[in-house]
């Protein structure tokens, strides 16, 4: 079951990942809501919340926690 | 201290190597951020500021950034120790260096470290400790810090759109341990001695980011890791972006994590990102996190339970082209499993259930 939980979200992606689409240039790829490696006025979210959510992939690799 | 003086210095001598013979900040190719996040409870209070700097020369990227927070803790004793306020504060330093090979190929490197306490939760469980203990000769305060490298390769397959990386790092942490008193039956004496308080994590992250269609990115990460004298953890998020019309763009995340004997996390967020013109736009996140509570790998027990948490938040983003300011305000709640029959009661009022006002003020400037 936890197994199953954690490959939900890989089945759902890698589909989408996998489906061949336009690769060239599209002004919506390039607005910054639609990158990941947001930061600054870029990045809307609290970075504070990783001193409790410690098995996020994005939290700190420091390793007090977990 | 240690830790935290070997990336400081090599800050200091990196850009002096480079701007040899070069104009220092080459027109349109440097970018300066400051935020400030902030957590608020009744008892606990955050706020964490950031100066970060990058710099394209040619073909290497520089970034870097120092950091401060500020912690308040009211430590609220549920047996023998007493009601302390303790405010602490850590530094941080980190710096990145990316040099492109060719369209194809990327190597990276970073170097982050930091100097005092980090979180609440260790000002609160040295604040025990040092109650507790802190008139036995043998007792040493805690002194938290970090240091941690990496070093990768990142394959653009589609220059411009679509990439794979891989990244191997090693961080080394100083956290507080716990402390124990342990009698002697044959001679009657006690000692006092203490957890682990160094620990090595090795850890490999790999990124897939792809372009879906003209208007979906998509990103898959994996990332592995072992703390020494823990099992591997395995961690995985995906990551959607959705432009729905030229306005609208939908951002869903979801992820896992697993790490033997009895660790299980699962999270899952939505935000929603709407352009009211081409200066202003409003945000609106949710997200939902929840995990079986921390592996506890010694006879201490200081391990936090069983926690599910859940933040909303609501954002406005003003930009000029070359300047943005973002401001957003919103609600994180996190609630624990009882700790009550268990080892760890005595920090029962630690991991009690908190409702915090989260805010934050980002200002990001390109010249």
């Amino acid at each position: 079951m936890n197994t199953l939980i954690l490959l939900l979200p890989v089945a759902a992606l890698l589909t989408a990942s996998c489906s061949s689409g336009e690769s060239g240039f599209h002004a919506n790829l390039n607005k910054n809501a639609m990158t990941f490696n947001q930061k600054g006025a870029d990045f809307g979210e609290c970075g504070l919340v990783s001193q409790f959510e410690k098995g996020r992939a994005s939290a700190s690799q420091a390793a007090g926690g977990g | 201290m240690k830790y935290f003086l070997r990336p400081v210095i090599l800050a200091v001598l990196t850009p002096t190597i480079f701007a040899q013979s070069h104009d220092l900040f080459p027109r349109g190719a440097n970018r300066l951020d400051f935020e400030t996040d902030g957590l608020f409870s009744g008892d606990i209070d955050v706020i964490s500021s950031k100066l970060g700097f990058e710099q394209v020369r040619g073909s290497w990227n520089f970034s870097g950034s120092v950091g401060q927070t500020h912690h308040r803790v009211e430590y609220t004793p549920t047996f023998v120790t007493s009601a302390a306020t303790r405010r602490e504060g850590a530094q941080s330093f980190d710096l990145q260096i990316e040099k492109t090979i060719n369209p194809y190929l990327t190597l990276t490197g970073s170097l982050a470290s930091s100097q005092g306490y980090t979180d609440h939760r260790s000002i609160w469980i040295s604040e025990y400790y040092d109650q507790l203990n802190g008139l036995n000769p043998a007792y040493r305060e805690a002194d938290p810090e970090s240091f941690s490298g990496s070093l990768g390769l990142q394959w653009n397959y589609d220059p411009g759109n679509s990439f794979v990386s891989v990244t191997f790092s090693q961080a080394d942490t100083v956290i507080v341990p716990g402390w124990e008193t342990e009698f002697d039956e044959m001679t009657g004496d006690s000692f006092l001695f203490s957890t682990n308080d160094t620990l090595r994590t090795f850890s490999g992250t790999a990124i897939w980011n792809a372009v879906v269609n003209s208007r979906m990115r998509a990103q898959q990460t994996l990332r592995i890791g072992r703390t020494q004298s823990r099992k591997i953890r395995t961690r995985f998020q995906s990551e959607l972006s959705y432009a729905v019309t030229n306005d609208l763009t939908v951002r869903l995340q979801l992820g896992g994590a697993h790490e033997d004997p009895s660790f299980i996390a699962r999270y899952g967020g939505l935000g929603v990102v709407y352009e009211l013109n081409p200066q202003w736009q409003v945000s609106l996140n949710y997200r939902y996190y929840e995990d079986t509570g921390e592996v506890n790998t010694s006879n201490f027990n200081t391990s936090a339970p069983a926690i599910a948490t859940r933040e909303i938040s609501a954002g406005l983003r003003w930009s000029n082209g070359n300047t943005s300011v973002l401001g957003s305000v919103g609600y994180y709640g996190i609630d624990y499993e009882s700790v009550a029959g268990t080892g760890n009661v005595f920090f029962s009022r630690l991991y009690q259930d908190r409702d915090f006002t989260a805010v934050r003020l980002a200002v990001s400037h390109k010249f």
